[in-house]
C-alpha cells in the first residue's frame, strides 16, 4: 500500500491548508453549541453524524477529482484508499485499517485532528465527539454506491488508545460496481 | 530551583489555580496554603507596579517599533526565606511562582513560565473549558503541572 | 521546549464546517425564514466564532509582548491574527480615534469560496452576511481575550469583500 501513502502525501501537498488548531477549535465550538441547543448527548451525536453526511456527499467529488483513484476492486481496498489517501488529503493524517474483510473494516486514528486539546467532562462521557467522521464516511461512500453503517467504536477521549471507526457494508447500490475495474 | 508554590491568576485578578508544593506533609496544611494565597495576593500589586514601570520605560524610549512589553516580569519581591517571581501574558493572565532557594537565573525562570503558560493555553483550548474559570478540574493540566514541577522540565 | 510540529488540515474541511454551521442554524432555504429567525441564527454563528476567536487569540499571542493600547490589539487582529486564519491581512483599517474601527477585507476566503453558489441563489448578500458572522465572532472573541468589550457589525460589499465595524465599549 506504499503507493497509496505516496498518493495521499502528494495530494495533501497540493491542497490549500489551514492550521489544524483553527479547524479543531471550530469543530469543538460547534459541538458545544449543539450540546447547548439539544441539551442531550444522543441528539448531539445524531446531529454530528448528519452534518458529517452532508459534508461527505459534497466532499467526495473533490476527492475523486484530486486523488485520481481508479475504482476499488473490493471493500478492503476501499478501506485502504480511505485510510491512506482520504484521511491524509483532508485531515493531514493517515489511519490504520484493521479487522478488514469483504464487508467490514475498522479505521484507527492515533492522532485525531478533530479532538486536539479536548477533554470530555463527566456529564458528556457518552458523547461521540468525533461522530462527524462517521457521517462523512457514510455520505462519501453512498456517493460511490456503497451503503454503509459507520460507528465510533473507540475514542481516545473515552480512554482508549486510539480513535476507531467501524464501517460495515450494507448494500452495493450499483451492480456495475464489481466490473468497474480499469 | 525549588518551587514552593505556583499560581495562575485570571484577567480580573480572579485566582484560577493555586498549588503549594512541599516535601514535608505538615506543610500541606490549610494554614500553609492560606499563607501562599496571601503571598500571591500581595504579588499582584507588584505585578501591577512592574507592568506600569515597563509601560513608562517603553514610552520614554519612543522606539519606532512601538513599546515591547515583555511578559516576563522577573523577581517581584522577597518575603522571609522565599522569592516571588511573576509573568503576565498578553491576554492579561498572570503567573506567579514562589521559590525556596536563592540562586535562580532569569532565563531559567522565564523558560519555566513559558512552559506553564503553554500548558495553560492548551487547557483553555479545550472547548469544554470555559475561559477564565478555575483549573482544578482539568486533569491534564494538573498532570502536566506535576510533571513540570517534579521533573524540572524547563 | 521543543516546538510542536506545525499541523495542518485541508482548508476545504474548515469551509465545510462553516457551511454546515450555517445550514444547521438556518436550514437550507434562507429565503423562507423570518427576520427574527435570521437574527437568532446570526447570533448563534457569531457565538461559535467568538468561542474560537477567544481561544485562538490566547494561542497566537503566547510568546508575544503585551499590547500597550487598544489600537495595538486591533492591529494584531488585522495582521497576525487574520493572517493565521485567512492567509492574508485585513486590507484596510480606519478609525475615528474614538473607539470605532473599520476593518475591510477585500477578499474573504470563505466568501470567495462560497460566492459562485451564493450568486446563483439570488439572496447572495443575505447569506453572505450570515457567513460573515463567523469572522465577526472571531474578532469579538479575540478582543475579549484582551479584556476589550466590543460589538461588531457587518457590511457585505461586492462579493467576496466585506467590512467589519468594531465599536469598542470599554477597555480595561
Amino acid at each position: 500500500m506504499a503507493h497509496l501513502r505516496k498518493t495521499g502525501d502528494a495530494v495533501f501537498s497540493k491542497v490549500e491548508k489551514v492550521n489544524s488548531e483553527l479547524f479543531s477549535l471550530t469543530y469543538g465550538a460547534i459541538v458545544t453549541q449543539l450540546l447547548k441547543d439539544y441539551e442531550e448527548v444522543d441528539a448531539t451525536n445524531e446531529q454530528l453524524e448528519k452534518m458529517g453526511y452532508n459534508i461527505g456527499i459534497r466532499l467526495v467529488d473533490e476527492f475523486l477529482a484530486k486523488a485520481q483513484i481508479s475504482s476499488c476492486q473490493n471493500f478492503s481496498e476501499t478501506a485502504e484508499v480511505i485510510a491512506k489517501v482520504g484521511f491524509k488529503m483532508f485531515l493531514g493524517v493517515t489511519a490504520e485499517v484493521t479487522n478488514s474483510n469483504a464487508s467490514e473494516f475498522s479505521l484507527q486514528l492515533t492522532d485525531n485532528p478533530l479532538a486536539e486539546f479536548v477533554e470530555l467532562p463527566e456529564q458528556y462521557s457518552q458523547l461521540s465527539y468525533s461522530n462527524m467522521l462517521c457521517g462523512v464516511l457514510r455520505g462519501a461512500l453512498e456517493m460511490v454506491q456503497m451503503r454503509v453503517e459507520c460507528t465510533l467504536t473507540k475514542d481516545a477521549l473515552w480512554g482508549d488508545d486510539v480513535t476507531e471507526l467501524r464501517v460495515v457494508l450494507k448494500e452495493l447500490m450499483d451492480e456495475e460496481y464489481k466490473d468497474d475495474d480499469e | 530551583m525549588v518551587l514552593a508554590s505556583i499560581a495562575v491568576i485570571g484577567k480580573e485578578h480572579n485566582p484560577l489555580y493555586i498549588r503549594a508544593f512541599s516535601r514535608s506533609q505538615q506543610d500541606q496544611s490549610e494554614e500553609s496554603l492560606l499563607r501562599f494565597h496571601f503571598i500571591v495576593h500581595t504579588a499582584l500589586d507588584f505585578v501591577e507596579d512592574k507592568i506600569a514601570a515597563q509601560r513608562n520605560a517603553a514610552q520614554g524610549s519612543s522606539s519606532s517599533s512601538g513599546p515591547k512589553l515583555d511578559p516576563y516580569l522577573g523577581l517581584l519581591y522577597p518575603i522571609e526565606d522565599l522569592r516571588v517571581y511573576g509573568y503576565a501574558s498578553t491576554s492579561k493572565v498572570k503567573f506567579i511562582a514562589v521559590l525556596d532557594d536563592e540562586d535562580v537565573k532569569d532565563a531559567q525562570m522565564n523558560a519555566f513560565f513559558r512552559r506553564l503558560h503553554g500548558l495553560y493555553v492548551d487547557t483553555v483550548c479545550n472547548p469544554f473549558h470555559p475561559p477564565n474559570t478555575e483549573l482544578y478540574d482539568c486533569a491534564k493540566f494538573q498532570r502536566q503541572v506535576d510533571r513540570l514541577v517534579d521533573a524540572g522540565l524547563y | 521546549m521543543a516546538a510542536a510540529p506545525h499541523k495542518e488540515v485541508a482548508e476545504t474541511c474548515f469551509s465545510y464546517l462553516q457551511m454546515e454551521l450555517v445550514e444547521l442554524v438556518i436550514g437550507s432555504d434562507v429565503s423562507s425564514v423570518s427576520t427574527v429567525e435570521l437574527q437568532r441564527a446570526s447570533r448563534k454563528i457569531e457565538a461559535v466564532g467568538f468561542q474560537v476567536g477567544q481561544r485562538l487569540a490566547e494561542r497566537y499571542t503566547k510568546d508575544t509582548p503585551r499590547f500597550a493600547e487598544t489600537i495595538d490589539v486591533i492591529k494584531f487582529i488585522c495582521k497576525d491574527f487574520w493572517f493565521e486564519i485567512y492567509r492574508k491581512q485585513i486590507d484596510r483599517l480606519q478609525t475615528n480615534n474614538r473607539g470605532v474601527f473599520m476593518l475591510q477585507d477585500n477578499r474573504n476566503r470563505l466568501l470567495a469560496r462560497c460566492s459562485p453558489s451564493l450568486e446563483r441563489r439570488g439572496n447572495a448578500k443575505q447569506v453572505a452576511a450570515l457567513y460573515a458572522r463567523f469572522p465577526a465572532g472571531l474578532i469579538r472573541g479575540a478582543l475579549s481575550c484582551f479584556n476589550v468589550t466590543a460589538s461588531v457589525s457587518i457590511e457585505v460589499g461586492e462579493l467576496p469583500s466585506c467590512e467589519f465595524t468594531v465599536k469598542v465599549q470599554e477597555s480595561k
